[in-house]
Protein backbone atom coordinates (compact mmCIF):
# COMPACT_ATOMS: atom_id res chain seq x y z
CA UNK A 1 0.00 0.00 0.00
CA UNK A 2 1.51 3.29 -0.98
CA UNK A 3 0.48 6.74 0.12
CA UNK A 4 -1.59 8.66 -2.62
CA UNK A 5 1.41 11.01 -3.54
CA UNK A 6 3.13 8.29 -4.75
CA UNK A 7 0.55 6.79 -6.31
CA UNK A 8 0.49 10.39 -8.38
CA UNK A 9 3.98 9.50 -9.03
CA UNK A 10 2.95 6.26 -10.30
CA UNK A 11 0.85 8.12 -12.93
CA UNK A 12 3.62 9.73 -14.11
CA UNK A 13 5.66 6.79 -15.03
CA UNK A 14 4.02 6.32 -18.23
CA UNK A 15 5.68 9.75 -19.28
CA UNK A 16 8.95 8.48 -19.88
CA UNK A 17 10.58 11.21 -18.45
CA UNK A 18 11.04 11.80 -14.40
CA UNK A 19 8.95 14.40 -12.60
CA UNK A 20 8.95 14.82 -9.49
CA UNK A 21 7.18 17.21 -6.91
CA UNK A 22 8.08 21.02 -6.70
CA UNK A 23 6.74 23.41 -4.33
CA UNK A 24 5.26 26.14 -6.45
CA UNK A 25 6.36 28.97 -3.84
CA UNK A 26 9.93 28.37 -3.02
CA UNK A 27 10.68 25.79 -5.91
CA UNK A 28 12.24 23.28 -3.71
CA UNK A 29 12.35 19.73 -5.07
CA UNK A 30 10.87 16.82 -3.00
CA UNK A 31 11.53 13.17 -2.88
CA UNK A 32 9.68 10.67 -1.63
CA UNK A 33 6.49 12.25 -2.40
CA UNK A 34 5.16 14.70 0.35
CA UNK A 35 1.84 16.58 0.98
CA UNK A 36 3.56 19.72 2.16
CA UNK A 37 6.95 21.32 0.71
CA UNK A 38 9.45 19.87 3.23
CA UNK A 39 11.11 23.67 3.27
CA UNK A 40 8.02 26.00 3.34
CA UNK A 41 4.98 23.72 4.03
CA UNK A 42 3.66 25.17 1.25
CA UNK A 43 0.49 22.55 0.01
CA UNK A 44 0.73 23.67 -3.19
CA UNK A 45 3.33 20.89 -5.07
CA UNK A 46 2.66 20.48 -8.61
CA UNK A 47 4.30 17.50 -10.80
CA UNK A 48 7.37 18.82 -12.97
CA UNK A 49 9.71 17.46 -15.32
CA UNK A 50 13.10 17.76 -13.51
CA UNK A 51 17.15 17.23 -14.53
CA UNK A 52 17.56 13.23 -14.06
CA UNK A 53 21.46 12.78 -13.28
CA UNK A 54 22.86 12.48 -9.89
CA UNK A 55 25.83 10.78 -7.90
CA UNK A 56 25.69 7.77 -6.32
CA UNK A 57 26.24 8.19 -2.71
CA UNK A 58 26.70 4.47 -1.50
CA UNK A 59 25.40 0.90 -2.81
CA UNK A 60 24.98 -2.73 -1.73
CA UNK A 61 23.64 -6.15 -3.03
CA UNK A 62 21.10 -7.16 -0.67
CA UNK A 63 21.37 -11.11 -0.30
CA UNK A 64 18.39 -11.60 1.92
CA UNK A 65 14.72 -10.10 1.38
CA UNK A 66 11.14 -10.98 2.92
CA UNK A 67 9.62 -10.83 -0.36
CA UNK A 68 9.76 -13.75 -2.46
CA UNK A 69 10.11 -11.70 -5.74
CA UNK A 70 12.89 -10.32 -4.68
CA UNK A 71 14.63 -13.60 -2.42
CA UNK A 72 14.39 -15.29 -5.93
CA UNK A 73 16.71 -12.45 -8.19
CA UNK A 74 19.27 -12.03 -5.11
CA UNK A 75 21.46 -10.41 -4.68
CA UNK A 76 19.31 -7.42 -5.82
CA UNK A 77 21.05 -4.30 -6.20
CA UNK A 78 20.11 -0.82 -4.75
CA UNK A 79 21.78 2.63 -4.34
CA UNK A 80 21.31 6.16 -2.96
CA UNK A 81 21.64 8.73 -5.06
CA UNK A 82 21.89 12.45 -4.85
CA UNK A 83 19.83 13.96 -7.37
CA UNK A 84 21.02 16.70 -9.25
CA UNK A 85 17.70 18.39 -8.68
CA UNK A 86 18.41 18.47 -4.76
CA UNK A 87 16.62 15.29 -3.01
CA UNK A 88 18.57 11.72 -2.44
CA UNK A 89 16.73 8.86 -4.00
CA UNK A 90 17.32 4.84 -3.07
CA UNK A 91 17.17 4.10 -6.70
CA UNK A 92 17.08 0.19 -8.34
CA UNK A 93 20.70 0.38 -9.39
CA UNK A 94 22.44 -1.03 -12.80
CA UNK A 95 25.86 -3.14 -12.37
CA UNK A 96 28.78 -0.69 -13.21
CA UNK A 97 27.36 2.14 -11.43
CA UNK A 98 30.01 2.22 -8.35
CA UNK A 99 29.80 4.74 -5.61
CA UNK A 100 30.58 8.02 -6.88
CA UNK A 101 29.85 7.64 -10.32
CA UNK A 102 27.11 9.68 -12.49
CA UNK A 103 24.13 7.95 -13.67
CA UNK A 104 20.55 8.57 -14.97
CA UNK A 105 17.48 7.93 -13.05
CA UNK A 106 14.56 7.18 -14.74
CA UNK A 107 10.60 6.73 -13.16
CA UNK A 108 9.43 3.03 -14.11
CA UNK A 109 6.63 0.87 -13.03
CA UNK A 110 7.85 -2.15 -11.20
CA UNK A 111 6.30 -5.86 -11.52
CA UNK A 112 3.59 -4.72 -9.12
CA UNK A 113 2.51 -1.39 -10.76
CA UNK A 114 4.71 0.55 -8.03
CA UNK A 115 6.75 3.74 -9.04
CA UNK A 116 10.29 3.34 -8.94
CA UNK A 117 13.45 5.14 -9.94
CA UNK A 118 15.82 3.08 -11.52
CA UNK A 119 19.69 4.78 -11.73
CA UNK A 120 21.52 3.76 -15.23
CA UNK A 121 25.22 4.39 -16.62
CA UNK A 122 25.02 7.78 -17.67
CA UNK A 123 24.45 7.68 -22.00
CA UNK A 124 27.36 8.47 -23.77
CA UNK A 125 26.42 11.72 -25.98
CA UNK B 1 21.03 26.22 31.40
CA UNK B 2 18.40 24.06 31.86
CA UNK B 3 17.12 22.79 35.41
CA UNK B 4 18.63 19.53 36.50
CA UNK B 5 17.52 16.60 37.67
CA UNK B 6 18.20 16.53 41.42
CA UNK B 7 16.37 14.38 43.25
CA UNK B 8 15.10 12.25 40.82
CA UNK B 9 16.42 8.13 40.21
CA UNK B 10 15.93 5.40 38.48
CA UNK B 11 15.56 1.46 39.61
CA UNK B 12 14.10 -1.87 39.67
CA UNK B 13 16.06 -2.98 36.74
CA UNK B 14 13.66 -6.03 34.83
CA UNK B 15 14.12 -8.47 32.36
CA UNK B 16 12.00 -10.77 31.13
CA UNK B 17 14.09 -13.71 29.65
CA UNK B 18 13.80 -13.57 26.10
CA UNK B 19 12.88 -16.03 23.47
CA UNK B 20 13.73 -16.51 19.55
CA UNK B 21 10.17 -16.78 18.64
CA UNK B 22 6.90 -16.50 21.30
CA UNK B 23 3.06 -17.39 21.25
CA UNK B 24 3.07 -14.65 23.53
CA UNK B 25 1.18 -11.45 23.21
CA UNK B 26 2.86 -7.84 23.25
CA UNK B 27 0.46 -7.41 26.34
CA UNK B 28 2.04 -10.47 27.98
CA UNK B 29 5.65 -9.58 27.48
CA UNK B 30 4.60 -6.03 28.75
CA UNK B 31 2.62 -7.22 31.78
CA UNK B 32 5.44 -9.61 32.79
CA UNK B 33 7.59 -7.19 33.13
CA UNK B 34 5.07 -4.58 34.70
CA UNK B 35 4.43 -7.64 38.05
CA UNK B 36 8.30 -8.23 37.97
CA UNK B 37 9.18 -4.29 38.46
CA UNK B 38 5.93 -4.28 41.27
CA UNK B 39 7.52 -7.57 43.08
CA UNK B 40 11.46 -6.33 43.06
CA UNK B 41 10.09 -2.49 44.45
CA UNK B 42 8.14 -4.36 46.89
CA UNK B 43 5.19 -2.26 45.50
CA UNK B 44 1.24 -2.67 45.15
CA UNK B 45 0.12 -2.23 41.71
CA UNK B 46 -1.81 0.96 42.88
CA UNK B 47 1.31 2.26 43.92
CA UNK B 48 2.05 2.93 40.30
CA UNK B 49 0.60 6.53 38.89
CA UNK B 50 2.42 7.05 35.71
CA UNK B 51 2.96 4.28 32.91
CA UNK B 52 4.77 4.70 29.66
CA UNK B 53 4.77 1.75 27.11
CA UNK B 54 7.04 1.66 24.14
CA UNK B 55 6.14 -1.82 21.69
CA UNK B 56 5.93 -2.34 17.66
CA UNK B 57 3.57 -5.23 18.31
CA UNK B 58 1.02 -4.16 20.29
CA UNK B 59 -1.66 -2.83 17.63
CA UNK B 60 -4.48 -2.47 17.68
CA UNK B 61 -3.46 -1.50 21.15
CA UNK B 62 -1.68 1.90 22.78
CA UNK B 63 -0.79 2.40 26.05
CA UNK B 64 -4.50 3.16 26.58
CA UNK B 65 -5.50 -0.15 25.83
CA UNK B 66 -2.75 -1.51 28.46
CA UNK B 67 -4.38 0.13 31.30
CA UNK B 68 -7.63 -1.21 31.31
CA UNK B 69 -6.23 -4.52 30.48
CA UNK B 70 -3.72 -4.56 33.38
CA UNK B 71 -6.21 -2.63 35.85
CA UNK B 72 -3.79 0.22 36.42
CA UNK B 73 -5.53 4.03 36.64
CA UNK B 74 -2.35 6.03 35.76
CA UNK B 75 -2.48 9.54 36.34
CA UNK B 76 0.31 9.97 33.92
CA UNK B 77 0.37 8.05 30.69
CA UNK B 78 2.88 7.80 27.87
CA UNK B 79 3.32 5.57 24.85
CA UNK B 80 6.76 6.49 22.81
CA UNK B 81 6.97 5.02 19.28
CA UNK B 82 10.80 6.07 18.99
CA UNK B 83 12.24 2.37 18.59
CA UNK B 84 15.84 2.38 19.50
CA UNK B 85 15.89 5.95 20.69
CA UNK B 86 12.53 5.05 23.28
CA UNK B 87 14.15 4.58 26.60
CA UNK B 88 16.35 7.56 26.44
CA UNK B 89 12.94 9.53 25.68
CA UNK B 90 10.60 7.78 27.84
CA UNK B 91 13.28 8.58 30.97
CA UNK B 92 13.23 12.63 29.77
CA UNK B 93 9.65 12.60 29.54
CA UNK B 94 9.16 10.14 33.21
CA UNK B 95 12.22 11.61 35.48
CA UNK B 96 10.18 15.69 34.56
CA UNK B 97 6.89 14.27 35.57
CA UNK B 98 8.20 12.77 38.54
CA UNK B 99 10.17 15.83 39.44
CA UNK B 100 7.05 17.99 38.89
CA UNK B 101 4.63 16.02 41.01
CA UNK B 102 2.74 14.65 38.24
CA UNK B 103 3.50 11.43 39.24
CA UNK B 104 4.97 9.14 41.75
CA UNK B 105 6.10 6.32 40.35
CA UNK B 106 6.72 5.71 36.55
CA UNK B 107 6.78 2.30 35.38
CA UNK B 108 8.52 2.54 31.99
CA UNK B 109 8.22 -0.53 29.98
CA UNK B 110 9.02 -2.03 26.94
CA UNK B 111 8.14 -5.26 25.16
CA UNK B 112 7.32 -7.07 21.85
CA UNK B 113 6.52 -10.21 20.79
CA UNK B 114 7.98 -12.38 17.79
CA UNK B 115 6.29 -14.47 15.49
CA UNK B 116 7.28 -16.22 12.27
CA UNK B 117 6.50 -13.86 10.00
CA UNK B 118 5.86 -10.68 11.70
CA UNK B 119 9.17 -8.96 10.98
CA UNK B 120 7.87 -8.97 7.56
CA UNK B 121 4.65 -6.98 8.71
CA UNK B 122 6.82 -4.88 10.31
CA UNK B 123 8.54 -3.69 7.54
CA UNK B 124 6.06 -3.57 4.93
CA UNK B 125 4.24 -1.52 7.31
CA UNK B 126 7.20 0.65 8.97
CA UNK B 127 6.06 4.09 7.89
CA UNK B 128 5.29 5.75 4.97
CA UNK B 129 8.12 6.83 3.13
CA UNK B 130 9.62 3.54 3.65
CA UNK B 131 6.09 1.70 2.10
CA UNK B 132 6.91 4.44 -0.62
CA UNK B 133 10.50 4.80 -1.59
CA UNK B 134 12.20 1.80 0.48
CA UNK B 135 10.32 -1.24 0.24
CA UNK B 136 9.57 -1.78 -3.11
CA UNK B 137 13.48 -1.45 -3.49
CA UNK B 138 14.12 -5.43 -2.78
CA UNK B 139 12.24 -5.75 0.66
CA UNK B 140 15.45 -5.89 2.37
CA UNK B 141 15.05 -3.62 5.84
CA UNK B 142 16.63 -2.32 7.54
CA UNK B 143 20.06 -4.66 6.68
CA UNK B 144 19.70 -2.85 3.06
CA UNK B 145 19.37 0.97 4.62
CA UNK B 146 22.25 0.11 7.24
CA UNK B 147 24.45 -1.45 4.29
CA UNK B 148 24.40 1.95 2.41
CA UNK B 149 25.26 3.86 5.80
CA UNK B 150 28.10 1.60 6.04
CA UNK B 151 29.20 1.47 2.81
CA UNK B 152 29.28 4.96 2.70
CA UNK B 153 31.27 5.44 6.22
CA UNK B 154 34.02 2.81 5.12
CA UNK B 155 34.74 4.84 2.67
CA UNK B 156 34.44 8.34 4.33
CA UNK B 157 36.39 6.92 7.41
CA UNK B 158 38.35 4.62 6.27
CA UNK B 159 37.21 1.84 8.99
CA UNK B 160 37.05 -1.89 7.96
CA UNK B 161 35.59 -4.67 8.44
CA UNK B 162 37.77 -5.93 11.17
CA UNK B 163 36.92 -2.92 13.09
CA UNK B 164 33.14 -3.78 13.11
CA UNK B 165 34.24 -6.84 13.90
CA UNK B 166 36.17 -6.27 16.95
CA UNK B 167 32.65 -4.39 18.01
CA UNK B 168 30.70 -7.80 17.79
CA UNK B 169 33.53 -10.19 18.89
CA UNK B 170 33.49 -8.11 22.13
CA UNK B 171 30.11 -7.96 22.77
CA UNK B 172 29.81 -11.68 22.45
CA UNK B 173 31.66 -11.98 25.10
CA UNK B 174 30.00 -9.96 27.70
CA UNK B 175 26.93 -11.39 26.61
CA UNK B 176 28.22 -15.63 27.36
CA UNK B 177 28.28 -14.36 30.84
CA UNK B 178 23.77 -13.38 30.29
CA UNK B 179 21.82 -16.42 30.90
CA UNK B 180 18.80 -15.03 28.34
CA UNK B 181 21.27 -13.93 25.93
CA UNK B 182 20.34 -15.58 22.41
CA UNK B 183 23.73 -15.94 21.25
CA UNK B 184 25.38 -18.39 23.35
CA UNK B 185 28.57 -19.30 21.36
CA UNK B 186 31.76 -17.50 21.51
CA UNK B 187 32.57 -15.65 18.31
CA UNK B 188 35.97 -15.28 16.77
CA UNK B 189 37.39 -12.51 14.40
CA UNK B 190 37.71 -15.31 11.94
CA UNK B 191 34.07 -16.09 12.34
CA UNK B 192 32.79 -12.52 11.99
CA UNK B 193 34.59 -12.32 8.66
CA UNK B 194 33.55 -15.42 7.21
CA UNK B 195 29.74 -14.72 7.92
CA UNK B 196 27.44 -15.03 5.19
CA UNK B 197 26.79 -11.60 2.63
CA UNK B 198 23.18 -10.37 3.50
CA UNK B 199 23.39 -6.54 2.32
CA UNK B 200 26.81 -5.75 1.19
CA UNK B 201 29.11 -5.28 3.19
CA UNK B 202 26.61 -5.96 5.87
CA UNK B 203 27.33 -9.50 6.90
CA UNK B 204 25.70 -12.20 9.16
CA UNK B 205 26.99 -10.88 12.46
CA UNK B 206 26.64 -7.37 11.63
CA UNK B 207 22.72 -8.34 12.04
CA UNK B 208 21.31 -8.35 15.31
CA UNK B 209 18.29 -11.07 15.91
CA UNK B 210 14.77 -10.00 16.25
CA UNK B 211 13.08 -12.39 19.33
CA UNK B 212 10.52 -11.78 21.72
CA UNK B 213 11.06 -9.81 25.24
CA UNK B 214 10.77 -6.93 27.90
CA UNK B 215 13.00 -4.64 29.41
CA UNK B 216 11.22 -2.55 32.58
CA UNK B 217 12.54 0.26 35.17
CA UNK B 218 10.68 2.40 37.88
CA UNK B 219 11.52 5.89 37.56
CA UNK B 220 10.65 7.42 40.91
CA UNK B 221 12.02 10.10 43.58
CA UNK B 222 15.02 9.55 45.50
CA UNK B 223 13.33 10.13 48.96
CA UNK B 224 10.82 7.13 47.81
CA UNK B 225 13.52 4.70 46.79
CA UNK B 226 15.87 5.13 49.65
CA UNK B 227 15.38 1.27 50.40
CA UNK B 228 16.23 -0.05 46.70
CA UNK B 229 18.97 0.22 45.28
CA UNK B 230 19.40 3.23 42.59
CA UNK B 231 21.14 4.83 39.74
CA UNK B 232 21.03 8.80 39.77
CA UNK B 233 20.34 10.99 36.13
CA UNK B 234 22.63 13.33 35.84
CA UNK B 235 21.80 14.52 32.04
CA UNK B 236 19.84 13.96 28.87
CA UNK B 237 19.69 15.12 25.12
CA UNK B 238 17.06 13.99 22.99
CA UNK B 239 17.01 15.23 19.01
CA UNK B 240 15.14 14.26 16.07
CA UNK B 241 15.92 14.49 12.40
CA UNK B 242 18.91 16.11 12.85
CA UNK B 243 21.09 17.25 10.31
CA UNK B 244 18.61 17.20 7.53
CA UNK B 245 20.47 18.35 5.08
CA UNK B 246 23.67 16.06 4.88
CA UNK B 247 23.19 13.80 1.75
CA UNK B 248 24.02 10.25 3.85
CA UNK B 249 23.74 9.62 6.87
CA UNK B 250 27.46 9.81 8.93
CA UNK B 251 26.61 11.29 12.00
CA UNK B 252 23.50 11.86 14.58
CA UNK B 253 21.69 14.11 16.61
CA UNK B 254 23.87 13.72 19.52
CA UNK B 255 27.01 15.91 17.51
CA UNK B 256 24.38 18.83 18.02
CA UNK B 257 23.78 18.07 21.40
CA UNK B 258 26.77 16.65 23.33
CA UNK B 259 28.27 19.65 24.54
CA UNK B 260 25.19 20.32 26.67
CA UNK B 261 24.86 16.88 27.60
CA UNK B 262 28.24 16.94 29.15
CA UNK B 263 27.64 20.10 30.62
CA UNK B 264 24.55 19.70 32.43
CA UNK B 265 25.98 15.84 33.65
CA UNK B 266 29.16 18.18 35.47
CA UNK B 267 31.97 15.44 33.66
CA UNK B 268 34.26 14.82 30.45
CA UNK B 269 33.84 11.81 28.53
CA UNK B 270 37.29 10.65 29.81
CA UNK B 271 35.27 10.31 33.40
CA UNK B 272 32.60 7.53 32.06
CA UNK B 273 32.99 3.35 33.75
CA UNK B 274 31.00 2.08 30.32
CA UNK B 275 28.89 3.12 27.77
CA UNK B 276 25.69 1.18 26.71
CA UNK B 277 25.11 2.38 22.80
CA UNK B 278 22.25 1.33 20.27
CA UNK B 279 23.83 -1.31 18.47
CA UNK B 280 21.16 -2.16 15.62
CA UNK B 281 24.33 -2.47 13.20
CA UNK B 282 28.03 -1.87 14.26
CA UNK B 283 28.44 1.17 12.12
CA UNK B 284 25.65 2.54 14.51
CA UNK B 285 27.82 2.28 17.26
CA UNK B 286 30.97 4.07 15.66
CA UNK B 287 28.79 7.13 14.63
CA UNK B 288 27.79 7.66 18.89
CA UNK B 289 31.55 6.86 20.33
CA UNK B 290 31.96 9.52 18.21
CA UNK B 291 28.76 12.25 18.30
CA UNK B 292 28.80 11.57 21.90
CA UNK B 293 32.66 12.85 22.06
CA UNK B 294 34.82 9.85 23.11
CA UNK B 295 37.41 10.57 20.08
CA UNK B 296 36.92 12.53 17.18
CA UNK B 297 35.04 12.16 14.33
CA UNK B 298 36.30 9.50 11.99
CA UNK B 299 38.25 7.47 15.12
CA UNK B 300 36.31 5.69 16.22
CA UNK B 301 38.08 3.07 13.97
CA UNK B 302 41.20 3.52 15.98
CA UNK B 303 39.10 3.53 19.77
CA UNK B 304 37.89 0.35 19.01
CA UNK B 305 41.41 -0.75 17.98
CA UNK B 306 43.14 0.74 21.25
CA UNK B 307 40.72 -1.14 23.69
CA UNK B 308 39.07 -4.68 24.52
CA UNK B 309 35.37 -2.83 24.66
CA UNK B 310 34.71 -5.98 27.22
CA UNK B 311 33.34 -5.48 30.69
CA UNK B 312 36.73 -6.71 32.24
CA UNK B 313 38.77 -4.67 30.03
CA UNK B 314 39.60 -1.03 28.55
CA UNK B 315 36.44 0.88 27.48
CA UNK B 316 33.62 -1.50 28.35
CA UNK B 317 30.90 -1.42 26.01
CA UNK B 318 28.02 -3.12 25.53
CA UNK B 319 28.01 -5.12 28.98
CA UNK B 320 25.79 -7.44 28.44
CA UNK B 321 26.16 -8.33 25.12
CA UNK B 322 23.85 -5.66 23.42
CA UNK B 323 21.37 -6.09 20.99
CA UNK B 324 24.09 -8.27 18.20
CA UNK B 325 24.00 -10.97 21.03
CA UNK B 326 21.03 -10.94 22.99
CA UNK B 327 18.64 -10.46 20.63
CA UNK B 328 16.67 -7.43 19.65
CA UNK B 329 13.84 -7.72 21.15
CA UNK B 330 11.59 -4.96 19.15
CA UNK B 331 11.07 -1.33 21.47
CA UNK B 332 12.79 -3.79 24.35
CA UNK B 333 16.26 -3.12 21.95
CA UNK B 334 15.71 0.07 22.60
CA UNK B 335 15.43 0.04 26.70
CA UNK B 336 18.49 -2.65 26.51
CA UNK B 337 21.48 -0.85 27.31
CA UNK B 338 19.28 1.35 29.73
CA UNK B 339 18.12 -1.19 31.88
CA UNK B 340 21.97 -2.65 31.58
CA UNK B 341 23.20 0.50 33.10
CA UNK B 342 20.72 0.31 36.09
CA UNK B 343 22.14 -2.97 36.57
CA UNK B 344 26.00 -1.91 36.41
CA UNK B 345 25.30 1.27 39.07
CA UNK B 346 23.16 -0.63 41.29
CA UNK B 347 25.39 -4.11 41.45
CA UNK B 348 22.74 -6.07 40.34
CA UNK B 349 24.08 -7.15 36.89
CA UNK B 350 22.83 -10.87 35.19
CA UNK B 351 26.41 -11.00 33.70
CA UNK B 352 29.97 -9.60 34.22
CA UNK B 353 30.35 -5.98 35.83
CA UNK B 354 32.52 -3.51 35.54
CA UNK B 355 34.59 -3.00 38.41
CA UNK B 356 33.88 0.36 40.14
CA UNK B 357 31.57 1.50 37.86
CA UNK B 358 30.21 4.93 38.54
CA UNK B 359 29.29 6.71 35.47
CA UNK B 360 27.34 5.35 32.77
CA UNK B 361 26.46 6.61 29.65
CA UNK B 362 23.44 5.25 27.29
CA UNK B 363 22.14 6.07 23.81
CA UNK B 364 19.50 5.94 21.69
CA UNK B 365 18.79 5.75 17.86
CA UNK B 366 16.02 4.51 16.26
CA UNK B 367 13.96 4.85 13.50
CA UNK B 368 14.85 4.77 9.83
CA UNK B 369 12.16 6.83 8.16
CA UNK B 370 13.42 6.56 5.21
CA UNK B 371 17.65 7.10 4.26
CA UNK B 372 18.52 7.61 7.85
CA UNK B 373 17.86 7.27 11.73
CA UNK B 374 15.50 10.00 12.49
CA UNK B 375 15.57 10.24 16.79
CA UNK B 376 18.62 10.21 19.08
CA UNK B 377 18.81 10.31 22.77
CA UNK B 378 21.64 10.15 25.63
CA UNK B 379 21.41 9.89 29.42
CA UNK B 380 24.69 9.93 31.92
CA UNK B 381 23.81 8.16 34.79
CA UNK B 382 25.27 7.92 38.17
CA UNK B 383 25.70 5.38 41.25
CA UNK B 384 24.22 6.16 44.28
Amino acid sequence: MTSRAAQELAARAAAGVLQLQVCAECSAVQYPPRDVCRVCLSGALPWRVVPNTGTVLAATEAHASTDPFFRARAPWRIGLVALDCGPQAIVHLAQGCAPRSIVQVSLQLDHEGRAVLVGAPQAQP
Amino acid sequence: MRQGYDGVVLCAPVTVPYERYSQHTAHWWIGTALRELIRAAGLRKSDIDGFCASSFTLGPDTAVGLTQHFGLSPRWLDHIPMGGASAVVALRRAARAVQAGDARVVAVVAGDTNEVGSFGDLLRNFSRFAQDATYPYGAAGPNASFALLTDHYMRRYGATREDFGRICVAQRRNALAVPHAMMKQPLTMEQYLAGRPIADPVTLYDCVMPCAGAEAFLVMREADASALPHARLLATIERHNAFPDDPIQDRGGWAMDRDELWTMAGISPGAVSFLETYDDYPVIVLLQIEDLGFCAKGEAKDLVRANTLTVDGTFPHNTSGGQLSVGQAGAAGGHLGLVEAIRQLTGQTLGGAVPGARLGVVSGFGMINYDRGLCSGAAVLAAQ
